[in-house]
Protein backbone atom coordinates (compact mmCIF):
# COMPACT_ATOMS: atom_id res chain seq x y z
CA UNK A 1 0.00 0.00 0.00
CA UNK A 2 1.02 3.58 -0.51
CA UNK A 3 2.62 5.23 2.55
CA UNK A 4 0.79 8.51 1.86
CA UNK A 5 -1.51 9.94 4.54
CA UNK A 6 -5.22 9.17 4.17
CA UNK A 7 -6.80 11.19 1.38
CA UNK A 8 -9.86 11.97 3.49
CA UNK A 9 -12.87 13.72 2.11
CA UNK A 10 -13.22 17.35 3.22
CA UNK A 11 -16.50 19.19 3.15
CA UNK A 12 -16.96 22.95 3.35
CA UNK A 13 -19.68 25.54 2.69
CA UNK A 14 -18.00 28.72 1.40
CA UNK A 15 -21.30 30.40 0.44
CA UNK A 16 -24.99 30.01 1.33
CA UNK A 17 -25.78 27.94 -1.74
CA UNK A 18 -22.67 25.79 -2.18
CA UNK A 19 -21.09 22.64 -0.81
CA UNK A 20 -17.45 21.95 -1.66
CA UNK A 21 -16.05 18.43 -1.46
CA UNK A 22 -12.28 18.00 -1.72
CA UNK A 23 -10.50 14.69 -2.01
CA UNK A 24 -7.04 13.68 -3.23
CA UNK A 25 -6.13 10.58 -5.17
CA UNK A 26 -2.75 8.93 -5.67
CA UNK A 27 -2.94 9.06 -9.46
CA UNK A 28 -2.34 11.53 -12.30
CA UNK A 29 -5.35 13.66 -13.13
CA UNK A 30 -5.70 12.14 -16.58
CA UNK A 31 -6.60 8.85 -14.90
CA UNK A 32 -8.81 10.46 -12.26
CA UNK A 33 -10.68 12.19 -15.08
CA UNK A 34 -11.09 8.92 -16.93
CA UNK A 35 -12.29 7.12 -13.79
CA UNK A 36 -14.75 9.89 -12.89
CA UNK A 37 -16.19 10.55 -16.34
CA UNK A 38 -16.08 7.37 -18.41
CA UNK A 39 -19.24 5.25 -18.18
CA UNK A 40 -17.62 1.81 -17.82
CA UNK A 41 -15.28 3.18 -15.12
CA UNK A 42 -18.09 5.07 -13.33
CA UNK A 43 -20.00 1.83 -12.89
CA UNK A 44 -17.08 0.53 -10.86
CA UNK A 45 -17.14 3.22 -8.15
CA UNK A 46 -20.52 5.01 -8.23
CA UNK A 47 -21.84 2.30 -5.98
CA UNK A 48 -25.55 2.40 -5.22
CA UNK A 49 -26.93 1.85 -1.71
CA UNK A 50 -27.01 -1.81 -0.61
CA UNK A 51 -29.59 -3.82 -2.53
CA UNK A 52 -29.58 -1.50 -5.55
CA UNK A 53 -27.90 -2.10 -8.90
CA UNK A 54 -26.87 0.27 -11.67
CA UNK A 55 -29.10 -0.34 -14.68
CA UNK A 56 -28.02 2.55 -16.92
CA UNK A 57 -24.77 4.54 -16.91
CA UNK A 58 -24.04 7.01 -19.69
CA UNK A 59 -21.61 9.93 -19.66
CA UNK A 60 -20.53 12.14 -22.53
CA UNK A 61 -18.22 14.83 -21.12
CA UNK A 62 -18.44 17.33 -23.96
CA UNK A 63 -20.33 20.63 -23.96
CA UNK A 64 -24.04 19.70 -24.44
CA UNK A 65 -23.20 16.04 -23.83
CA UNK A 66 -25.37 14.29 -21.28
CA UNK A 67 -24.99 12.31 -18.10
CA UNK A 68 -27.47 9.67 -17.03
CA UNK A 69 -27.27 7.09 -14.27
CA UNK A 70 -30.21 4.90 -13.24
CA UNK A 71 -30.32 2.60 -10.22
CA UNK A 72 -32.93 -0.04 -9.62
CA UNK A 73 -33.93 -2.11 -6.62
CA UNK A 74 -36.06 -5.18 -6.19
CA UNK A 75 -38.98 -2.94 -5.29
CA UNK A 76 -38.55 -0.25 -7.92
CA UNK A 77 -37.13 0.21 -11.39
CA UNK A 78 -36.10 2.97 -11.62
CA UNK A 79 -35.41 3.51 -7.91
CA UNK A 80 -33.36 6.65 -8.51
CA UNK A 81 -32.23 8.50 -11.63
CA UNK A 82 -29.54 11.12 -11.94
CA UNK A 83 -29.38 13.11 -15.13
CA UNK A 84 -27.65 16.21 -16.35
CA UNK A 85 -26.00 18.08 -19.21
CA UNK A 86 -22.39 19.26 -19.48
CA UNK A 87 -22.09 23.03 -19.86
CA UNK A 88 -18.32 23.61 -19.64
CA UNK A 89 -15.56 21.09 -20.29
CA UNK A 90 -11.77 21.37 -20.42
CA UNK A 91 -10.52 17.77 -20.66
CA UNK A 92 -8.54 16.60 -17.61
CA UNK A 93 -8.99 20.02 -15.97
CA UNK A 94 -12.62 20.79 -15.32
CA UNK A 95 -16.12 19.66 -16.13
CA UNK A 96 -19.32 21.43 -15.19
CA UNK A 97 -22.71 19.78 -15.50
CA UNK A 98 -26.27 20.23 -14.31
CA UNK A 99 -27.68 17.44 -12.19
CA UNK A 100 -31.22 16.43 -11.28
CA UNK A 101 -31.96 13.55 -8.91
CA UNK A 102 -35.31 11.84 -9.27
CA UNK A 103 -36.70 9.23 -6.90
CA UNK A 104 -38.85 6.47 -8.33
CA UNK A 105 -40.83 7.54 -11.34
CA UNK A 106 -40.87 11.25 -10.83
CA UNK A 107 -40.26 12.76 -7.42
CA UNK A 108 -37.33 15.16 -7.95
CA UNK A 109 -35.30 15.33 -4.73
CA UNK A 110 -32.85 17.96 -5.81
CA UNK A 111 -31.13 19.75 -8.62
CA UNK A 112 -27.76 21.39 -8.64
CA UNK A 113 -24.80 22.40 -10.74
CA UNK A 114 -21.69 20.26 -10.21
CA UNK A 115 -18.30 21.67 -11.01
CA UNK A 116 -15.38 19.23 -10.95
CA UNK A 117 -11.85 20.59 -10.94
CA UNK A 118 -8.69 18.52 -11.05
CA UNK A 119 -5.21 19.75 -10.08
CA UNK A 120 -2.16 17.54 -10.18
CA UNK A 121 1.11 17.68 -8.25
CA UNK A 122 3.60 14.87 -8.74
CA UNK A 123 1.08 12.18 -9.60
CA UNK A 124 -1.27 13.21 -6.81
CA UNK A 125 -4.55 14.70 -7.98
CA UNK A 126 -6.69 17.01 -5.89
CA UNK A 127 -10.28 16.85 -6.98
CA UNK A 128 -12.62 19.62 -5.95
CA UNK A 129 -16.35 19.26 -6.47
CA UNK A 130 -18.43 22.41 -6.04
CA UNK A 131 -22.16 21.77 -5.81
CA UNK A 132 -24.30 24.87 -6.33
CA UNK A 133 -27.95 24.72 -5.28
CA UNK A 134 -30.86 26.91 -6.30
CA UNK A 135 -31.37 28.30 -2.79
CA UNK A 136 -29.99 28.20 0.72
CA UNK A 137 -32.91 25.99 1.75
CA UNK A 138 -32.05 23.47 -0.95
CA UNK A 139 -28.39 23.53 0.06
CA UNK A 140 -29.28 23.09 3.73
CA UNK A 141 -31.52 20.19 2.77
CA UNK A 142 -28.61 18.51 1.00
CA UNK A 143 -26.40 19.11 4.03
CA UNK A 144 -29.06 17.64 6.28
CA UNK A 145 -28.63 14.40 4.40
CA UNK A 146 -25.86 13.25 6.68
CA UNK A 147 -23.10 15.82 6.58
CA UNK A 148 -24.24 18.64 8.84
CA UNK A 149 -22.92 18.58 12.39
CA UNK A 150 -25.89 20.54 13.70
CA UNK A 151 -28.21 17.80 12.54
CA UNK A 152 -25.83 15.21 13.89
CA UNK A 153 -26.05 16.77 17.36
CA UNK A 154 -29.81 16.92 17.02
CA UNK A 155 -29.98 13.27 16.06
CA UNK A 156 -27.78 12.33 19.00
CA UNK A 157 -30.23 13.96 21.38
CA UNK A 158 -32.94 11.97 19.73
CA UNK A 159 -31.13 8.64 20.02
CA UNK A 160 -32.56 7.92 23.45
CA UNK A 161 -36.05 8.57 22.19
CA UNK A 162 -35.55 6.54 19.04
CA UNK A 163 -34.44 3.55 21.05
CA UNK A 164 -37.76 3.43 22.81
CA UNK A 165 -40.64 1.65 21.13
CA UNK A 166 -42.76 4.05 19.10
CA UNK B 1 -44.62 1.03 -2.16
CA UNK B 2 -41.18 2.48 -2.48
CA UNK B 3 -42.51 5.66 -4.10
CA UNK B 4 -44.75 6.38 -1.10
CA UNK B 5 -41.80 5.84 1.18
CA UNK B 6 -39.70 8.12 -0.99
CA UNK B 7 -42.41 10.80 -0.88
CA UNK B 8 -42.58 10.55 2.91
CA UNK B 9 -38.78 10.88 3.14
CA UNK B 10 -39.00 13.88 0.87
CA UNK B 11 -41.45 15.55 3.27
CA UNK B 12 -39.18 14.74 6.21
CA UNK B 13 -36.14 16.23 4.49
CA UNK B 14 -38.11 19.32 3.54
CA UNK B 15 -39.26 19.66 7.14
CA UNK B 16 -35.71 19.28 8.44
CA UNK B 17 -34.27 21.74 5.95
CA UNK B 18 -35.41 24.79 7.94
CA UNK B 19 -33.41 25.81 11.04
CA UNK B 20 -36.54 26.93 12.93
CA UNK B 21 -38.13 23.52 12.45
CA UNK B 22 -34.94 21.77 13.52
CA UNK B 23 -34.94 23.93 16.66
CA UNK B 24 -38.55 22.91 17.32
CA UNK B 25 -37.70 19.23 16.96
CA UNK B 26 -34.80 19.70 19.34
CA UNK B 27 -37.08 21.35 21.91
CA UNK B 28 -39.67 18.62 21.58
CA UNK B 29 -37.03 15.90 21.87
CA UNK B 30 -36.02 17.39 25.23
CA UNK B 31 -39.61 17.07 26.44
CA UNK B 32 -39.01 13.30 26.67
CA UNK B 33 -41.02 10.48 25.12
CA UNK B 34 -44.63 11.56 24.75
CA UNK B 35 -43.85 14.92 26.36
CA UNK B 36 -45.69 17.97 25.09
CA UNK B 37 -44.85 21.62 24.52
CA UNK B 38 -47.29 24.41 23.85
CA UNK B 39 -46.98 26.17 20.55
CA UNK B 40 -46.23 29.43 22.39
CA UNK B 41 -43.36 27.68 24.22
CA UNK B 42 -41.98 26.54 20.87
CA UNK B 43 -42.34 30.00 19.37
CA UNK B 44 -40.77 32.00 22.22
CA UNK B 45 -37.07 31.05 21.86
CA UNK B 46 -37.37 31.54 18.10
CA UNK B 47 -38.86 35.02 18.60
CA UNK B 48 -41.67 34.08 16.32
CA UNK B 49 -45.29 35.07 16.18
CA UNK B 50 -47.88 32.43 16.98
CA UNK B 51 -49.07 32.20 13.32
CA UNK B 52 -45.50 31.91 11.99
CA UNK B 53 -44.70 29.13 14.47
CA UNK B 54 -48.00 27.45 13.66
CA UNK B 55 -47.06 27.39 9.99
CA UNK B 56 -43.80 25.60 10.78
CA UNK B 57 -45.62 23.12 12.99
CA UNK B 58 -47.99 22.45 10.10
CA UNK B 59 -45.01 21.47 7.92
CA UNK B 60 -43.76 19.18 10.69
CA UNK B 61 -47.25 17.66 10.97
CA UNK B 62 -47.31 17.08 7.22
CA UNK B 63 -44.09 15.11 7.54
CA UNK B 64 -45.67 13.20 10.47
CA UNK B 65 -42.88 14.38 12.74
CA UNK B 66 -45.15 16.26 15.13
CA UNK B 67 -48.63 15.66 16.43
CA UNK B 68 -50.71 18.58 17.66
CA UNK B 69 -53.81 18.50 19.81
CA UNK B 70 -55.83 21.52 20.70
CA UNK B 71 -57.01 21.79 24.28
CA UNK B 72 -59.00 24.93 24.92
CA UNK B 73 -56.76 27.73 23.61
CA UNK B 74 -53.59 25.69 23.83
CA UNK B 75 -51.94 23.92 20.92
CA UNK B 76 -50.06 21.05 22.51
CA UNK B 77 -47.35 19.50 20.32
CA UNK B 78 -45.38 16.33 20.73
CA UNK B 79 -42.67 14.64 18.71
CA UNK B 80 -43.39 11.57 16.68
CA UNK B 81 -39.89 10.23 16.06
CA UNK B 82 -40.56 7.25 13.77
CA UNK B 83 -40.12 9.12 10.44
CA UNK B 84 -36.78 10.44 11.71
CA UNK B 85 -35.61 6.90 12.19
CA UNK B 86 -36.24 6.21 8.48
CA UNK B 87 -34.58 9.47 7.49
CA UNK B 88 -31.45 8.90 9.58
CA UNK B 89 -31.09 5.40 8.25
CA UNK B 90 -31.36 6.70 4.70
CA UNK B 91 -28.98 9.64 5.16
CA UNK B 92 -26.40 7.61 7.04
CA UNK B 93 -26.47 5.13 4.20
CA UNK B 94 -25.98 7.99 1.75
CA UNK B 95 -23.01 9.49 3.62
CA UNK B 96 -21.29 6.16 4.09
CA UNK B 97 -21.94 5.62 0.44
CA UNK B 98 -19.88 8.71 -0.54
CA UNK B 99 -16.95 7.44 1.50
CA UNK B 100 -17.30 3.94 0.08
CA UNK B 101 -17.45 5.39 -3.44
CA UNK B 102 -14.21 7.28 -3.07
CA UNK B 103 -12.50 4.23 -1.62
CA UNK B 104 -13.74 2.22 -4.59
CA UNK B 105 -12.35 4.96 -6.83
CA UNK B 106 -8.95 4.67 -5.07
CA UNK B 107 -8.89 0.94 -5.82
CA UNK B 108 -9.92 1.48 -9.43
CA UNK B 109 -7.20 4.11 -9.94
CA UNK B 110 -4.58 1.78 -8.51
CA UNK B 111 -5.71 -0.91 -10.91
CA UNK B 112 -5.69 1.52 -13.87
CA UNK B 113 -2.15 2.61 -13.02
CA UNK B 114 -0.79 -0.90 -12.74
CA UNK B 115 -2.60 -1.73 -15.99
CA UNK B 116 -0.73 1.12 -17.71
CA UNK B 117 2.61 0.13 -16.20
CA UNK B 118 2.12 -3.45 -17.32
CA UNK B 119 -0.38 -3.53 -20.19
CA UNK B 120 -0.01 -7.25 -20.91
CA UNK B 121 -1.72 -8.73 -17.96
CA UNK B 122 -0.11 -9.68 -14.70
CA UNK B 123 -0.54 -7.15 -11.92
CA UNK B 124 2.53 -5.13 -11.10
CA UNK B 125 4.47 -6.71 -8.21
CA UNK B 126 4.20 -4.74 -4.96
CA UNK B 127 7.41 -2.83 -4.62
CA UNK B 128 6.41 0.38 -2.92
Amino acid sequence: MSPTAPNGLQVSTPTDTTIVLTRTFNAPRRLVWEAMLTADKMRRWMLPPPGWTTSVCECDPRVAGSLRVVWKSEEADPAMTLHGVFTDVVPHERAVHTEVMVLGTGQPIGSQVERHEFAETRNVTTMRITQTYASKDARDGALASGMDEGMEACYKQLDALLDQPA
Amino acid sequence: MVVDRARRLDLVFHALAHPARRAMIRQLSMAGAGGERNLSELAAPLRMSFPAASKHVRVLEGARLVRRRIVGREHRCRLHAAPLRDATRWTEQFRRNWEARFRALDALLEEMQSGEANPHGHPRPQRR
